[in-house]
C-alpha cells in the first residue's frame, strides 16, 4: 500500500534527520541548477545572462565551465558560484578568484572578445544578489559582496534542517529569515572591507 | 551582402520585407511577437506608420553569414535593459520586470488565437499525451535524480512537434527518414528541394538535464540523387525568421514565467510545476506530476508552432528570391 507524502506525510515512518539534509556536495549542485534557473528562465534577463557556460581547448585537452557569463554590447564578464565559507577562507576566497579569472582568460581566448572578472569593467551586478531562491523545498540564499571579483556566494538556509518538511506542512515561518540572511551577509562585507581598508587607516 | 554559389542574401531587402510584416501585422494576434525583441514593451506607440524611422533603425542590425554552403546569421539589434543601484550604489541589471509586461501581451495575443474554434479543434485531436513520466527511484537516490526534474514524456513530447510540424508547415508534404534524421520538404525550383531537417536530439538532450526547448531545425536547399540520398545545396543553420528569433516566448521562458513565485522582491520560488512525490513500501519513492500545466504547455507549443509558421513564411518567400539556381 501507498501513502501520500504530499499533503499528508506519514513521518513516523522515515529517519528524517537522515533523509532530509543534504550533502554540502549536493546542496551545491542544488544552488547551481537554482541559479541556472533563475536566468534562463526570464526572457529579458536570459538574454544576457548565460549560466553555466562550457568551453574547452581541445588540443591542450583543457575543459571547463563558468558558471555565469554576461554578454551585452560588447561588455563580456565571468562570474563563479561558490560556498558562503569560501568568503571567510582567505585560502578558499584566493582559489576562487583565480579560477573565475582563469576561466575569463580562457573565454577570451576562445571567443575572440575580450572577457573580464565579475563587475570591473562595467558589467552590472547580477540581479541573484541579496535574493533567496526556493529550489525543490531547499532555500538558497546569493550575495556579491564586492563585484568586482567576479565572486558570487550561497548559503543554504534549510539544507542541513531535519525538520524542514515538517515546518513547511505546518505552515510556520522558518526561523532564519531571509532578511536575517542579507543583514549577516551585509554585515560580513561591511566588515572585511573594513579589515581590508583597516592598514590604510592606523597610522604608520 | 552575401553572395556565393547558389545564394545572395541582402539584409536591407529582408529589413523591407520585415517591415512590410510589421506594419501590416500591427494590432493582430500576431502583434506579440514584435514585442520579443524590436519594441519596447513599456511603450504604446500606437499607429506604427508613425515610426517608420525607429522601426527601421531596429531591423538595420542583422548580419548573414555564408560559408561554402552553410547560412549563419548575427542579429546585433540592442536589447532592451533596465538598470538601477543596489543599497551598496553599485549598478544591477533589472531587466527581469520587463517579462511580465511581454509575457502580459503574448497571453492577450494567445486569447485571440485561441478564439478561432478551427485552431481550437486541430489542437484537440494532437494534444492527448502526457506531458511528464512517473519515475520511481530508491530513497538515497532521491534528491539526486531530482536536480533533473521535471521528468518529460520525451516520446510523446517528439511525437507533438512532428503533428505540430504536419499541421502548420502542411505544404512540406513530403518526408524523408535516414537514421535519426528527419527531412519534411517541398519542391522548389528546377530540381531543387527546400526541406526542414531535424533530429530532436538537441530536444532530447534537453529533457534529460529537465528542461524544456524548442527544437532545432535547420532549412535546406537540397537536390535528390537517389531515392533515399540528397544533396545538400545550401543549409541554413537555423530555421526561423532571423528579425523573430524565436517567434514566441522560448518554451524555457515560458516554462519559467508559468512555474517561478515571487513571495517578495526577494524570495522567488523556483520551478513550482507540479512535479510531487508518493513514498511506497518497499523504500522507494514516485516521482509523478500533477500535470496542472499540462495544457498550458502544449497550447504554448502550439502557439509557438504557428509564430515560426507566420514568420518564417516570410523568410522563406526571401530566401525563394534569394537564390539562383
Amino acid at each position: 500500500m501507498a501513502y501520500l507524502a504530499e499533503p499528508e506525510p506519514n513521518f513516523s515512518k522515515f529517519d528524517f534527520s537522515q533523509y532530509m539534509s543534504i550533502s554540502p556536495q549536493l546542496a551545491g549542485l542544488y544552488a547551481h541548477s537554482a541559479m541556472a534557473n533563475f536566468f534562463r528562465g526570464d526572457r529579458l534577463l536570459s538574454k544576457n545572462w548565460f549560466p553555466e557556460q562550457t568551453g574547452s581547448i581541445w588540443k591542450l585537452d583543457m575543459k571547463w565551465r563558468s558558471d555565469l557569463q554576461y554578454k551585452n554590447d560588447g561588455v563580456n564578464a565571468v562570474w563563479e558560484l561558490k560556498p558562503i565559507s569560501n568568503f571567510v577562507n582567505s585560502s578558499l576566497s584566493l582559489s576562487g578568484k583565480s579560477q573565475v579569472k582563469f576561466y575569463a582568460d580562457m573565454e577570451s581566448y576562445t571567443q575572440n572578445k575580450k572577457f573580464y572578472v565579475g563587475s570591473s569593467n562595467g558589467a552590472p551586478i547580477p540581479p541573484i544578489n541579496g535574493r533567496t531562491l526556493n529550489h525543490m523545498g531547499y532555500q538558497f540564499s546569493y550575495m556579491v559582496p564586492f563585484g568586482g571579483d567576479g565572486m558570487i556566494y550561497y548559503s543554504c538556509l534549510n539544507c542541513d534542517s531535519p525538520e524542514r518538511e515538517r515546518v513547511r506542512e505546518t505552515n510556520h515561518s522558518p526561523k532564519v529569515t531571509t532578511q536575517t540572511v542579507n543583514q549577516i551577509g551585509a554585515a560580513t562585507a561591511a566588515f572585511m572591507v573594513f579589515i581590508r581598508i583597516l592598514p590604510w587607516l592606523l597610522p604608520n | 551582402m552575401n553572395k556565393f554559389a547558389h545564394i545572395e542574401l541582402d539584409e536591407k531587402k529582408l529589413s523591407e520585407k520585415t517591415l512590410e510584416y510589421i506594419l501590416k501585422n500591427q494590432n493582430t494576434c500576431l502583434e506579440s511577437s514584435l514585442f520579443l525583441s524590436i519594441l519596447d514593451p513599456r511603450i504604446n506607440y500606437g499607429n506604427l506608420h508613425n515610426h517608420i524611422d525607429f522601426l527601421k533603425e531596429r531591423l538595420s542590425h542583422l548580419e548573414f553569414t555564408v560559408d561554402y554552403d552553410t547560412v549563419e546569421f548575427e542579429n546585433r539589434m540592442q536589447g532592451y535593459q533596465v538598470l538601477g543601484l543596489d543599497e551598496l550604489g553599485r549598478t544591477i541589471d533589472k531587466s527581469e520586470i520587463l517579462t511580465p509586461m511581454i509575457f502580459e501581451k503574448e497571453t492577450f495575443s494567445k486569447e485571440i488565437f485561441w478564439a478561432n474554434q478551427e485552431e481550437e479543434n486541430a489542437y484537440q485531436k494532437i494534444c492527448d499525451f502526457n506531458c511528464f513520466e512517473d519515475k520511481v527511484v530508491v530513497e538515497k537516490k532521491y534528491y539526486h535524480v531530482m536536480i533533473n526534474a521535471p521528468f518529460y514524456n520525451v516520446k510523446g513530447w517528439i511525437l507533438y512537434y512532428q503533428a505540430l510540424l504536419d499541421l502548420k508547415f502542411s505544404e512540406f508534404s513530403e518526408k524523408m527518414v535516414s537514421g535519426k534524421t528527419i527531412i519534411k520538404y517541398k519542391p522548389f525550383k528546377d530540381k531543387y528541394f527546400f526541406g526542414i531537417e531535424t533530429d530532436y536530439q538537441s530536444c532530447k538532450n534537453n529533457f534529460r538535464r529537465g528542461w524544456w526547448e524548442a527544437p532545432q531545425y535547420k532549412l535546406i536547399i537540397f537536390e535528390k540523387i537517389d531515392g533515399k540520398k540528397i544533396s545538400k545545396i545550401v543549409t541554413f543553420e537555423k530555421f526561423v525568421h532571423p528579425h523573430f528569433d524565436p517567434p514566441a516566448f522560448a518554451f524555457n521562458w515560458f516554462y519559467g514565467s508559468m512555474t517561478t513565485r515571487y513571495i517578495n522582491e526577494r524570495e522567488i520560488v523556483l520551478g513550482d510545476d507540479g512535479t510531487k512525490k508518493e513514498f511506497l513500501d518497499d523504500g522507494t519513492v514516485k516521482i509523478y506530476n500533477t500535470e496542472i500545466y499540462s495544457d498550458d504547455f502544449k497550447r504554448h507549443a502550439y502557439y509557438y508552432y504557428e509564430m515560426l509558421y507566420q514568420t518564417t513564411t516570410e523568410y522563406i518567400k526571401f530566401i525563394e528570391e534569394s537564390f539562383e539556381s
